[in-house]
C-alpha cells in the first residue's frame, strides 16, 4: 500500500497527515482519496503536482507508483 | 550517487566563447524593436489617467479623422474570459485575471493601464491620434497602500473576491485573495521550549525587474486568419497559448519567433503587447507594431510584490532551532497573481526545525498586477528570516556560519511544505563560505559584514530539442528557448558532449514554434538541465544511429560499435574473406569512421541524420546560495559603499561556468539594488513618482566591487549530468546580507527597505538619541 | 511632437533674429536637457535655433584675466584641459559630473544654467567662482552674476530672444582653490539630492581670507550663503570654523521634501558637505598637486 502525506494545507480537510492507499496509479488515487475524504475536491488536488518518492511531477495523469511509495502533493510554483 | 550520473567530461564545464557573442558585440543581432515589415503600422495605446475609474465611454471618432489612423482596439475586442483557467501557465491563473491586464475591461485598475489603442502609419501619428481618443471615466476611490487596503472601509477592487485558502471560504468578499498556512509540529511548544526568541517585521519594497529593453513585438496576419508575431520573449510558446487564449485566434494558426532578448528575470514569461499587436493587425490588415517606452514599462508591465514579513524564531542556548513563524503579506497589485505560495512555504527552507507555521496572504491594491522576478516570491520571505537568524546567532554569540551548519537541512530532512531533501549541496556550500578569504578577512573601520543563505526550488518542466548533422558533420542543434544567460552555449557544450566533437562544430539555433517542439520559457532555472537534457537525449539517439550505420557498413553487430571521441569504432576480427583464407592469421584490427565521414554518406546508409526529443523534466533539483556583504556606511549621509561581496551556490554541474557566474554576480547585483535604493514610489493619487532609471536607481556598474564567486558542483542525483539549475537562486541571498551588513556598520537596526540613504541617516540619528 | 522648424544660424545676430517672437523658438545648445524634455512632451518648441555654429557661444579662452567660455562649449572640452581642471578644480569636477561619458561630449555649463535645475551641479560651482554671465538679445547685451541668473525651478532672468553667450570667471587670487561635492545615493548617472560648492583663499599662514559658499538642490535656486562664507573668513579653517560654516548652510537651506529626499535630510547634508567641500578647498591650497 502506497503511503499518501498530506501537507497541513490538505491536513485541514483530510483531518490525517498520512494515509495507505490501494491505489497504484494516479487517477485512482483521486478517486480513492476523494472518497475517503468529502472534503477534498479532485478538480483541487489535480492542480496540484504530485511528488513520487520525491521526484515531483507536474502533470501526474498517467503516473502509476509501487505498493510502497511515498506520495505528497505539492502546490505548483511559477518560475521567473 | 546514481550511478548514471555522469561525472567525467571533456567538453562540459569548459568556457568557450558564446555563439552569440560577436552578433551581440557587433550589434547585428536583432532585438525586439529591429524588425520592421512592409506596410508596417505602429500602435500607441491610451492609458487611465485615474488609478481605478469606470469606463464609460471610448469614443475614436476624433482620432479615425487623422488620415493615416487605420485599427482601434478596446477590450471588447478581446473574448469574454469567463471562468476559464489559462492553460499552459505554470500555476493556476485565471483568464479573467489575464485579459483586463492586457487591456482594461469596463474598469481602469491603475494609472497607467492600456484602456485603448490606436494603429496608424507612423508611431507619432499613433501618438497624436492616441492623444484624442476621449475616454469618459467615472474615478473611483483607489487604495495603494496594501495594509490600508486591508482595512474594512477600503475601497473593495473586486466586488466578488472572496479569499482562497480559508476553511470556511469568507462570505463577505475583500481585498485579500489569498490567506494560506502551512505547519509542521507544534510552533507553540516549540517557542516555550527556546531559550532565546527573536521577533521582528521586515519589509520589502515593490520593485521592477529592470531588463534593459522594453516590450516590443510586431505582429502580421494573412489572408487565412495565420497570425505570425515577432517579439522579445522569454517563452514564444507561452506567447502562442496565452495569445490564442486572450484573443480567441485557434494556436494552430499564430506562429511565434523570438527575437534576442535584452533581460526578462521572470518578467517576460507573460504576455502584455502581443495580442494587441495580433488582434490590430487582424483588424487592419497589416503588421502592426508596439513598442513600449520605459517609462510604459515601469507604470504597467511586471513591477515585484513589496511585502511585510513578521518572523519569530526561538533556540536552544547552544543554537538548536525550536520554532520558526513566520506571517508574510504580499501586494499583488490589482489581480491575484503574487508569488505568495513560494514566499509562503521556502522562507525557512534552509533550516531543520521540527516547529514551524507560515502564513501567507495576498493583497491587491490599485497598482500594475505584479509579476515573477527571479525565485518569484523567495527573495522577500528569505530575506526576513535570514535577517533573523543572523539576529539570533548574535543574540547567542554564535558565528552565523556555524550557527546554520548546526540546523542546516541535508538529504532525507522534510520542510514545512513537505517535500523530503534528496543530496543537496548546502552544507558543503557553507563550509565553502566559511572557508573563503572573504569570510576571514579583518573589517575597515565603519565596516559591517552580513552573511545569509537560501534555498529555491528549481523548475523542470517541457522542452524538445531537434538535431540536424550536415554532411560535412555540422550540428545543428533546434530548441526553442531564447538564450538569455548563455543557454546557446550550454546547448553546444551538451550536444558536443554527447557526439565527442569540438564545440565550435555545433551550431545552436533559437527556433520558432513552427520548427521546433513545444518548449516551456526560458525561466524557472529549467533551461540547461531540461531543454539541455532533451539536447542530450536527441545527440543519443543520433550517436545510437550512428552505430548503427557504421555497423551497417561494416557489417558487423551494433554491439561491436563503441562511439568514441566523435568516432565509430570497432575492434573485429576483420573480414569474413579474409578469415577464409586459412593462410592468415586472426588478429583484431581497430576500424574507425568519422562523424564526417558518416554524415557524408548518410544518404546512401538511410537518408538524413536527424533526431528529436521531447521531454517532461521530472529531475530538477534545488538550488543553494549564500552571500557575505561587506558595507561601509556614511555615518554623516546615509550612504552606503558595499566594499566586498562573494556569491557561494550549489550549480550542480557546471555545463559552462563563466554564464554560472554571470547569473551569481548578475542576482547579487539585483539583490542589491533591491536592497539599497530600488523602490516603486506612488503619490497619493496612484500615480508612480518615478517611472525611469534616473529616480527608480538600479546600481551602476561603479557602484559595486567586483562580485567573486565560488561554484559548489553537488551533482544532481536525478540528471544524467547532474545539472541542478541555476539562475533564480542568486536573487535571494543578497537583501538580508546587505542589510544586515549595513545595519552592523551602522549601529542601526533598520529593516524597512530600501536602505536608502535618507531613511538609513535617519535611522542612525535616532540611534545615536 | 510637432517640430516645424530646425535652424542653424552662424552669426549670433541671425540667431537672435530667429528667437525673436516668441517662447515657441527654442535655443538648442547641446540638446541634452531640450531634447529628452520634447522626447517625454515637456516641451513643444515649433523652431529649434542650434546656437552650435556661433563663434562667441563655442569659443574658450583662458588667460590671465580668467577663463571666458562660451554658453555653448562641451563639458569634455572644459574636463579634459588641465589647465582649466588646475585652475578651477571644483568648477571643472562639478561640470564633469553631469551625464555620461557620451552626454559630456555634448552638455555645457550654458545649458546647465539655461535648464534652471535647482540640482544642477554645475551652478553653485559657478556662484563660489564668481562667474558673470554675458547675455545677448535684439536690445542689446548685459551681464548677471550667476547667482542672480536662476530665478525658479526651471525659470531664470533671461526674456525671451535673448540668449546666454558666455561665461566669465575672474582669474582666482593666488592661494585660492574651489570644490564641490554632491550626494547622489549611487556613484554616477544621478541627479544631486544636496549639492555644495567652497572656494577659499588662504594667506600665507593659513588664514582664510576670502570665502564664496554655494549650495544646490536645498532651495528654488542654487544660493550662495554668504553666512558661511563668514564662519570661515578669519579663521585657520579648524574643525569648529569648517562646521560653523556647515551650520550656516543648513540654516540657509530651504529644501523641500520629494521623492529623491526629505527636506530633513537635505538641510543636514548640506552642512555636512560643506564643512567637506571646503576641508578639501584647503587641502588644495596647501597640497597643490
Amino acid at each position: 500500500m502506497a503511503r499518501v502525506i498530506f501537507t497541513s494545507e490538505l491536513e485541514r480537510l483530510t483531518g490525517e497527515s498520512e494515509v495507505t492507499v490501494a491505489a497504484e496509479a494516479y487517477r485512482d488515487l483521486l478517486v480513492e482519496l476523494c472518497a475517503r475524504f468529502p472534503k477534498l475536491r479532485q478538480d483541487a488536488l489535480r492542480k496540484q503536482a504530485l511528488a513520487i518518492d520525491g521526484i515531483v511531477i507536474q502533470e501526474p495523469l498517467l503516473e502509476t507508483f509501487d505498493a510502497d511509495s511515498e506520495l505528497i502533493f505539492f502546490a505548483k510554483i511559477a518560475g521567473g | 550517487m546514481n550511478d548514471s550520473v555522469k561525472t567525467d567530461f571533456k567538453y562540459v564545464g569548459t568556457r568557450p566563447v558564446r555563439p552569440d557573442g560577436p552578433d551581440k558585440v557587433t550589434g547585428r543581432a536583432k532585438y525586439g524593436a529591429d524588425l520592421n515589415l512592409p506596410g508596417m503600422l505602429h500602435a500607441h495605446y491610451v492609458r487611465s489617467p485615474y488609478a481605478h475609474a469606470v469606463i464609460k465611454s471610448i469614443d475614436f471618432s476624433e482620432a479615425l479623422k487623422l488620415p493615416g489612423v487605420i485599427a482601434t482596439m478596446t477590450g471588447e475586442d478581446l473574448p469574454e474570459p469567463g471562468d476559464k483557467l489559462m492553460q499552459g501557465a505554470e500555476i493556476e491563473m485565471k483568464l479573467s485575471d489575464m485579459a483586463p491586464v492586457v487591456m482594461a475591461r469596463g474598469r481602469a485598475m491603475f494609472h497607467g493601464h492600456p484602456v485603448a489603442a490606436v494603429a496608424a502609419t507612423s508611431a507619432s501619428l499613433a501618438a497624436e491620434a492616441a492623444a484624442l481618443v476621449r475616454v469618459e471615466y467615472e474615478v473611483l476611490p483607489h487604495v495603494i497602500d496594501m495594509h490600508a487596503a486591508l482595512e474594512d472601509d477600503a475601497p473593495l477592487l473586486h466586488a466578488d473576491l472572496i479569499t482562497t485558502g480559508l476553511d470556511p471560504a469568507p462570505t463577505v468578499p475583500s481585498n485579500l485573495s489569498v490567506d494560506l498556512a502551512l505547519e509542521m509540529g507544534d510552533v507553540d511548544l516549540g517557542f516555550a521550549d527556546a531559550d532565546v526568541v527573536v521577533e521582528r517585521t521586515y519589509s520589502v519594497p515593490m520593485c521592477h525587474q529592470g531588463y534593459i529593453e522594453p516590450h516590443a513585438a510586431i505582429a502580421s496576419a494573412d489572408e487565412t486568419g495565420r497570425v505570425e508575431i515577432w517579439c522579445c520573449t522569454q517563452g514564444p510558446f507561452m506567447v502562442r497559448n496565452f495569445t490564442s487564449q486572450l484573443t480567441g485566434i485557434e494556436p494552430g494558426k499564430i506562429k511565434v519567433t523570438a527575437s534576442e532578448i535584452g533581460g526578462g528575470f521572470g518578467g517576460k514569461t507573460t504576455v502584455y503587447i502581443e495580442p494587441v499587436a495580433a488582434v490590430l493587425a487582424l483588424k487592419s490588415g497589416r503588421p502592426v507594431k508596439v513598442v513600449l517606452s520605459r517609462e510604459e514599462v515601469f507604470r504597467a508591465t511586471g513591477p515585484v510584490s513589496c511585502s511585510e514579513t513578521r518572523v519569530r524564531i526561538g533556540a536552544k542556548k547552544d543554537g538548536t532551532l525550536t520554532a520558526i513563524d513566520i506571517d508574510i503579506v504580499m501586494d499583488s497589485g490589482c489581480y491575484s497573481s503574487s508569488s505568495i505560495m513560494p514566499a509562503t512555504m521556502f522562507g525557512a527552507a534552509c533550516y531543520r526545525c521540527e516547529n514551524q507555521r507560515s502564513r501567507g496572504r495576498e493583497v491587491l491594491t490599485n497598482k500594475p498586477r505584479v509579476w515573477a522576478y527571479r525565485a518569484p516570491g523567495a527573495p522577500q520571505s528569505i530575506m526576513a528570516v535570514e535577517c533573523a537568524v543572523n539576529e539570533l546567532a548574535e543574540e547567542l554569540g554564535i558565528d552565523p556560519v556555524d550557527f546554520r551548519l548546526h540546523n542546516a537541512v541535508e538529504e532525507g530532512d522534510i520542510p514545512v511544505f513537505g517535500l523530503p531533501f534528496q543530496a543537496i549541496g548546502y552544507k558543503k556550500a557553507l563550509q565553502a563560505a566559511k572557508e573563503h578569504p572573504h569570510y576571514q578577512a579583518p573589517l575597515g573601520p565603519g565596516q559591517g559584514r552580513g552573511l545569509a543563505s537560501a534555498f529555491w526550488i528549481n523548475s523542470g518542466q517541457q522542452s524538445s530539442a531537434t538535431i540536424n548533422i550536415a554532411l560535412d558533420g555540422a550540428i545543428n542543434v533546434l530548441t526553442g528557448n531564447p538564450d538569455i544567460g548563455g543557454s546557446r552555449a550550454s546547448m553546444a557544450l551538451l550536444a558536443a558532449e554527447v557526439f565527442g566533437v569540438p564545440v565550435e562544430t555545433v551550431h545552436p539555433t533559437v527556433a520558432d514554434t513552427d520548427s521546433v517542439g513545444y518548449c516551456d520559457g526560458t525561466g524557472g532555472s529549467r533551461t540547461t538541465l531540461a531543454t539541455g537534457g532533451a539536447v542530450i537525449q536527441a545527440a543519443e539517439k543520433l550517436v545510437l544511429e550512428l552505430r548503427h550505420r557504421a555497423a551497417a557498413i561494416w557489417g558487423v553487430d551494433l554491439d561491436e560499435v563503441e562511439w568514441v571521441d566523435g568516432k565509430a569504432v570497432a575492434r573485429t576480427t576483420g573480414d569474413l574473406e579474409n578469415l577464409m583464407d586459412a593462410g592468415a592469421a586472426v588478429q583484431l584490427e581497430n576500424r574507425e569512421m568519422s562523424l564526417v565521414e558518416l554524415a557524408e554518406t548518410s544518404g546512401a546508409t538511410g537518408g538524413p541524420l536527424s533526431a528529436v526529443a521531447s521531454l517532461h523534466a521530472h529531475n530538477s533539483a534545488p538550488a543553494f546560495a549564500i552571500n557575505i556583504c561587506d558595507a561601509a556606511v556614511d555615518r554623516e549621509t546615509g550612504k552606503v559603499d558595499i566594499t566586498r561581496f562573494t556569491c557561494i551556490q550549489d550549480a550542480g554541474k557546471a555545463v559552462h561556468p563563466a554564464y554560472v557566474e554571470g547569473q551569481m554576480q548578475g542576482g547579487a547585483v539585483q539583490g542589491i539594488g533591491w536592497a539599497l535604493n530600488e523602490e516603486y514610489l506612488y503619490d497619493e493619487n496612484g500615480v508612480l513618482e518615478n517611472p525611469g532609471f534616473l529616480d527608480y536607481r538600479m546600481p551602476v556598474a561603479s557602484d559595486l566591487p567586483m562580485i567573486d564567486t565560488v561554484i559548489i558542483e553537488e551533482p544532481n542525483p536525478l540528471h544524467p549530468y547532474g545539472i541542478r539549475g541555476v539562475g533564480e537562486v542568486p536573487i535571494c541571498p543578497p537583501m538580508p546580507a546587505v542589510a544586515t551588513a549595513v545595519n552592523r556598520a551602522a549601529g542601526t537596526a533598520l529593516y524597512d527597505l530600501p536602505l536608502s540613504p535618507p531613511k538609513l541617516l535617519a535611522a542612525i540619528d535616532r540611534a545615536v538619541e | 511632437m510637432s517640430l516645424v522648424q530646425y535652424s542653424a544660424p552662424s552669426t549670433l545676430a541671425e540667431a537672435l533674429q530667429a528667437l525673436a517672437g516668441g517662447a515657441a523658438n527654442r535655443p538648442l545648445a547641446g540638446g541634452t536637457d531640450l531634447l529628452v524634455q520634447v522626447k517625454l512632451g515637456l516641451r513643444d518648441p515649433q523652431h529649434i535655433v542650434d546656437l552650435k555654429r556661433i563663434p562667441e557661444l563655442t569659443a574658450l579662452t583662458l588667460d590671465d584675466n580668467g577663463l571666458r567660455l562660451g554658453a555653448a562649449v562641451p563639458g569634455a572640452i572644459v574636463t579634459t584641459n588641465r589647465e582649466i581642471a588646475r585652475i578651477y578644480p571644483g568648477f571643472t569636477e562639478a561640470l564633469g559630473l553631469i551625464g555620461s561619458s557620451q552626454v559630456q561630449g555634448r552638455c555645457s555649463a550654458g545649458g546647465n544654467l539655461c535648464n534652471a535645475s535647482p540640482a544642477a551641479d554645475c551652478v553653485p560651482a559657478l556662484i563660489v567662482n564668481r562667474a558673470t554671465c554675458h547675455i545677448a538679445g535684439l536690445g542689446g547685451e548685459r551681464t548677471v552674476a550667476a547667482e542672480d541668473f536662476t530665478t525658479g525651478p526651471g525659470t531664470h532672468c533671461l526674456e525671451d530672444g535673448e540668449i546666454l553667450v558666455s561665461l566669465e570667471l575672474p582669474r582666482p587670487a593666488p592661494r585660492t582653490a574651489d570644490a564641490y561635492l554632491r550626494m547622489i545615493p549611487r556613484t554616477e548617472m544621478d541627479i544631486a539630492i544636496v549639492g555644495a560648492g567652497v572656494a577659499l583663499t588662504l594667506d600665507e599662514s593659513g588664514v582664510c581670507t576670502d570665502a564664496r559658499v554655494a549650495i544646490g538642490a536645498v532651495a528654488p535656486t542654487a544660493l550662495l550663503v554668504p553666512g558661511a562664507a563668514a564662519a570661515l573668513i578669519g579663521t585657520t579653517l579648524d574643525e569648529d570654523s569648517l562646521r560653523n560654516a556647515g551650520y550656516a548652510a543648513s540654516g540657509a537651506a530651504v529644501p523641500i521634501t520629494d521623492k529623491r529626499g526629505t527636506a530633513d535630510y537635505r538641510r543636514k547634508v548640506v552642512g555636512v558637505l560643506v564643512r567637506r567641500a571646503a576641508a578639501i578647498a584647503r587641502s588644495r591650497i596647501e597640497q597643490p598637486t
